[in-house]
């Protein structure tokens, strides 16, 4: 599958060159025999499908390709280096009129987190611990397994309507 | 001498010929209104429902229906996070929902909503354990059943796998629906895209957030560029005076273009742990701190898979029947696409009532 690669460039096996050679052989191939007036629209749509047949097995190595990963590595890349300055310069411009940015919302959700974290945490503890006692009771004991499946970390109740 | 009937060899176009698609031309030309008010009009959503249950950002939808209702386990249905589950409901004949609901079962959807900037820390714990844990104990707790059947689509699947090791004791059954759970198949187009070598996904949650829509859809079109950016423009240009296909096509366009973010930490370490480290079929995956094994399924499972899917090839959803506990499964692997699965003609008409009738015997 992997036929490409970036060396292919400019050389007689260029990707592009056999794509558009075997191209023109499919599509030839398809309407070879000199269609019949009444059976001209099946004969060009037999060609276009075997165009797009051909272009889109052509594309499909072209994506499989490590010229294309290559590609695709750099322009994801770039995009992100781009996208990351361009936050740095919002976040100093807003930082320098007094504004919060959107690394401080992102510092309280954190926090946000941690403390919804730690109060689950403690919840859960106390049901456990509630469980226990339960289960202690003479005829109870069926309850105090229940919390053995309980996530540490929990969004908080929705809202039944 | 041409005898093809062609003046000028027999790749020429005839004058009568160019008549005719002169003609057809300007017919289709006088049809844009048409296809525009159809567009303008599609509706989504064959089933009517009702919302139940909120929490953040999600909805957990029950349909309502007149049919009786026959079987006592209800059935949710799990979708992905990067589109909106309404694919499963898309339109009156083309709805996986319907089936179910007309043949009795109580079925329910999740729908995930659309995270925003202030979600970009929600992982897969919250996912797994958090989101998906309260919607299924809202529905046991509504229904009164101990546990329930759960059937999950593409990524929707990857996750209802996840919960169903952890939670086996509330899951009766698992229904999974071209869903991905070993990446160890690293040609396919998905897995060399998002490899650890050209995709650094760290950088891109830390400067994006959420993994923005834009960018799925632009890498789900790309998979089959010629098909999904020029073919299916000429199979519309073809069709554009059928107004049962306008309507078909544009819910479909209209889905396919509603693509939503994925809540950064969740993506990233979907992408990082299953698809790029293959953790989970490896019983690797950690969620919360617990261990991920999908030994401790047990449940009858029924893996469906679509012998064309580009996105979810069956290799990647077939080893999991191989991978769990469970003494009952079941795989079919139908000649369809991946959205084919689910709203395709031919798995209306051919896969779902067995689908239905296989959930039915395990009630």
């Amino acid at each position: 599958m992997d036929q490409y690669t970036s060396k292919d460039a400019g050389s007689s096996s260029d990707p592009f060159s056999r794509f558009w050679t075997d191209l023109i052989s499919k599509m030839s191939s398809a309407g070879f025999a000199p269609p019949a007036a009444s059976a001209q629209d099946d004969t060009f749509k037999t060609m276009r499908q075997a165009f797009f047949d051909a272009w889109a097995k052509h594309c499909d190595e072209f994506l499989h390709s490590q010229a294309f990963l290559d590609l695709m590595k750099k322009s994801l890349d770039s995009a992100l280096a781009f996208k990351q300055e361009l936050n740095e310069f919002l976040t100093k411009a807003l930082h320098d009129q007094q504004m919060p940015a959107r690394s401080d919302t992102d510092s309280i959700l954190l926090v946000l987190r941690s403390f919804e974290g730690r109060v689950l945490d403690r919840l859960d503890r106390l049901t456990d611990r509630v469980e226990k006692l339960e289960g202690a009771r003479p005829g109870k004991a069926e309850g105090a397994t229940e919390a053995s499946g309980r996530s540490s970390r929990r969004p908080a109740k929705g809202t039944a309507k | 001498m041409n005898t093809s009937g062609f003046p000028f060899g027999p790749w020429s176009a005839t004058p009568s010929m160019l008549q005719e698609q002169s003609v057809e031309f300007a017919r289709k030309m006088a049809h844009w209104p048409k296809a525009l008010e159809v567009a303008r009009k599609v509706r989504m959503g064959a089933t009517p429902s009702e919302t139940v249950f909120r929490m953040d950002k999600l909805r957990l939808l029950r349909y309502v229906s007149d049919a009786e209702q026959e079987f006592d386990t209800p059935l949710l249905f799990v979708f992905a996070l990067v589109n909106r589950p309404y694919i499963l409901d898309l339109r009156p004949g083309k709805s996986v929902v319907n089936h179910f609901v007309q043949r009795g079962f109580d079925t329910y959807n999740l729908d995930w909503g659309v995270p925003s900037d202030g979600d970009r820390f929600l992982d897969m714990e919250d996912y797994v354990e958090g989101y998906l844990d309260q919607v299924v104990d809202q529905v046991r707790e509504q229904t009164g059943r101990e546990q329930i059947s759960i059937l999950g689509y593409c990524m929707g699947g990857s996750i209802s796998t996840m919960y169903t090791a952890l939670h086996q004791d509330k899951v009766k059954n698992l229904i999974l629906l071209a869903a991905p759970v070993d990446w160890s198949n690293r040609d396919y187009l998905l897995a060399k895209w998002t490899d650890s070598n050209v995709f650094d996904v760290d950088k891109l949650i830390q400067v994006y957030g959420n993994a923005p829509a834009e960018l799925l859809q632009g890498s789900f079109s790309l998979l089959k560029p010629v098909s999904t950016l020029v073919e299916k423009y000429f199979t519309f240009y073809e069709n554009m005076e059928d107004e049962k296909f306008l309507e078909d096509f544009f819910a479909m366009e209209t889905w396919l273009n509603d693509n939503i973010p994925v809540a950064g930490e969740m993506f990233r370490q979907f992408v990082k742990y299953c698809m790029q480290q293959n953790l989970l079929i490896q019983g690797k995956l950690r969620i919360g701190g617990r261990r991920v094994n999908l030994r401790d399924i047990t449940c009858p499972i029924l893996n469906l898979t679509a012998t064309q899917d580009h996105l979810v090839p069956p290799e990647l959803s077939l080893p999991f029947n191989d991978a769990v506990g469970s003494t009952d499964r079941t795989g079919i692997n139908f000649p369809a696409g991946h959205i084919g699965l689910a709203v395709g003609t031919r798995a209306n008409r051919d896969l779902w009532p067995k689908v239905c009738d296989w959930l039915a015997s395990r009630d």
